[in-house]
């Protein structure tokens, strides 16, 4: 480093201020791991110091797979050094053999908080990466982390449409299957509320794939499972399983709609929003919900309203994750539909 | 005269769907949905202003994003091409997201006669008759919920002429 440094191939700066960094040109350091490769000790030790430093700068996020807005600072921080961890690793020759410390760093990274900020295509090709480094570690299948890589992955397909539709299914299908293995693979004396919250998520997770084809008496029929079983454990009210109610609300929401029960449809959705906002305020996952009591709000036959509602969602995403973000995008168009199907044009005319 | 919200609409639309198309982890479906809805606004600008180059770009764009639409629907294994044939916003929305749809599918309401019957058929059988029973009372929720929200759209439609497709009516 210091030959680097008195070549003037690399800069340390912001020295005195706690945002110390190494400045240095790209080609440097493709022509730095390259080198690596011919040392493969010094190369693992290297990862492996890399490794370490973005873990201390992020420490694991909600076990329970629920986005926090608090994380996204840290997240921004170290994202980019992530994907360029793993960009590394994959170009690596010879192979590397990855970790397990590595794949729950690119997990923890890539976990909720990432897919919640609409970082799509990131969080698909992060997860992706989890899962084959726990296949060529082999790690069996009840492996805790595969079902969480696994949940992620599902729910970006969702944003992929219809082009990912079958695949998304087969994921969460075998992320159902992993979490029922990694359930029965606890001691029944051992096994926590979080335990069971996990294993019923994979259900609700399912659920998305069935809404995706309509599926709504599918859809019935796991929420009305996990229901049971939300009511066994506690009140709606209780803050720590607020989110669990909050996804049925949302999610039976839509099967009221197709029942022709507008007005209840409206009602629930609305508890839905209520329930997540206080659960994990301010996310985007909250303004999802939003959104969809939007447009259930529209298709119920409130249209101004719900076009106001979207206006205001429209403004927040717009301020909080910039007006190129997917979810802000994907609000935008919904308007626009709206205000076609709302149309002057019959008056126009 | 056109109004100028028909100009935002086509605006907002346009702009939407360059941007999206330049970010990561937009879908193309998001693009084909945007396109056909686009087509429509032109059609509806090229009739009220009688502009032809706006009716051809109309038509090309709608018969564009239809033969995408027919070309993504093959990546479905569902009846739902068949099932909705014809009605085009359920089968765009079909394409996307499910939390982005404007459009949600709505069960077939059983006509309360052929309730009624059924529970005259099946008189005798206590277990029968109290299903039947449910049946009736949740169909007539369904009806009254149904003929309830017809009545808000026509009331809408005296202030501002709402533009319905049916489907989203029954």
């Amino acid at each position: 480093m210091s030959q680097l440094g008195q070549c003037r191939l690399a800069q340390r700066d912001g020295m005195g201020t706690n945002q110390r960094y190494l400045a240095m040109h790209g080609s440097n350091r493709k022509a730095m791991l390259i080198r690596l490769n011919e040392h493969p000790e010094e190369r693992q030790a290297t990862l492996d110091n890399v490794i370490r430093l973005l873990r201390s700068q992020f420490p694991p996020p909600s076990p329970l797979q629920i986005a926090n807005m608090e994380v996204w600072p840290r997240l921004t921080k170290v994202l980019p050094h992530v994907i360029s961890a793993l960009h590394a690793f994959e170009r690596a020759w010879p192979r590397m053999p990855g970790s397990m410390l590595f794949a729950k760093l690119i997990s923890d990274v890539s976990g909720m908080d990432l897919y919640d900020r609409g970082l799509i295509s990131e969080a698909y090709k992060l997860n992706s990466a989890v899962v084959s480094m726990l296949d060529s570690l082999q790690h069996p299948l009840e492996t805790p982390l595969r079902g969480d890589a696994l949940t992620i992955l599902g729910l970006c397909t969702d944003n992929m449409a219809i082009t990912k539709r079958r695949e998304g299914l087969a994921i969460r299908r075998k992320c159902l299957d992993v979490r029922q293995r990694c359930f029965k693979a606890i001691p029944p004396e051992k096994v926590t509320l979080d335990d069971k919250i996990r294993l019923y998520n994979s259900y609700t997770d399912l659920v998305c794939s069935q809404q995706q084809i309509n599926d709504f008496e599918g859809v019935q029929e796991n929420l009305a499972l996990c229901f049971e079983q939300y009511k066994i454990w506690g009140p709606e009210d209780d803050i720590t399983l607020a989110y669990e109610y909050a996804k049925y609300y949302n999610q039976i929401s839509y099967v009221l709609l197709w029942e022709n029960r507008g007005d209840e449809a409206v009602a629930y959705s609305d508890k839905a929003y209520a329930l997540i906002e206080k659960a994990s305020p301010g996310t985007g996952l909250s303004r999802v919900y939003l959104s969809d009591y939007a447009h259930i709000l529209f298709q119920n036959g409130d249209r101004r309203e719900a076009r106001s509602v979207l206006e205001t969602l429209y403004e927040i995403s717009e301020r909080e994750c910039g007006k190129d973000n997917l979810r802000t995008l994907e609000i935008s168009l919904n308007m626009a539909i709206m205000d076609f199907l709302m149309g002057d044009f019959v008056n126009v005319r | 005269m056109v109004s100028n919200s028909s100009y935002s609409h086509r605006s907002r639309l346009e702009n939407t769907i360059t941007i999206g198309q330049r970010i990561s982890g937009w879908p193309k479906e998001n693009t084909v949905r945007g396109r056909y809805y686009l087509s429509q606004v032109l059609l509806q600008q090229a009739e009220v202003k009688k502009s032809l180059s706006d009716r051809v770009d109309g038509l090309k764009m709608e018969e564009a994003s239809k033969q995408d639409l027919d070309g993504l629907l093959k990546l479905d294994d569902s009846d739902i091409a068949t099932k909705h044939r014809g009605d085009l916003p359920m089968l765009f929305d079909y394409l996307v997201h499910w939390e982005n749809r404007l459009v949600t599918p709505r069960k077939a309401i059983v006509p309360a006669t052929s309730v009624a019957a059924c529970a005259i058929q099946t008189n005798g059988t206590g277990v029968m008759e109290d299903t039947v029973a449910a049946l009736n009372e949740r169909n007539q929720a369904a009806f009254n919920s149904n003929i309830n929200r017809v009545l808000k759209v026509h009331a809408h439609e005296t202030d501002e002429r709402v533009d319905l497709p049916i489907e989203s009516v029954i």
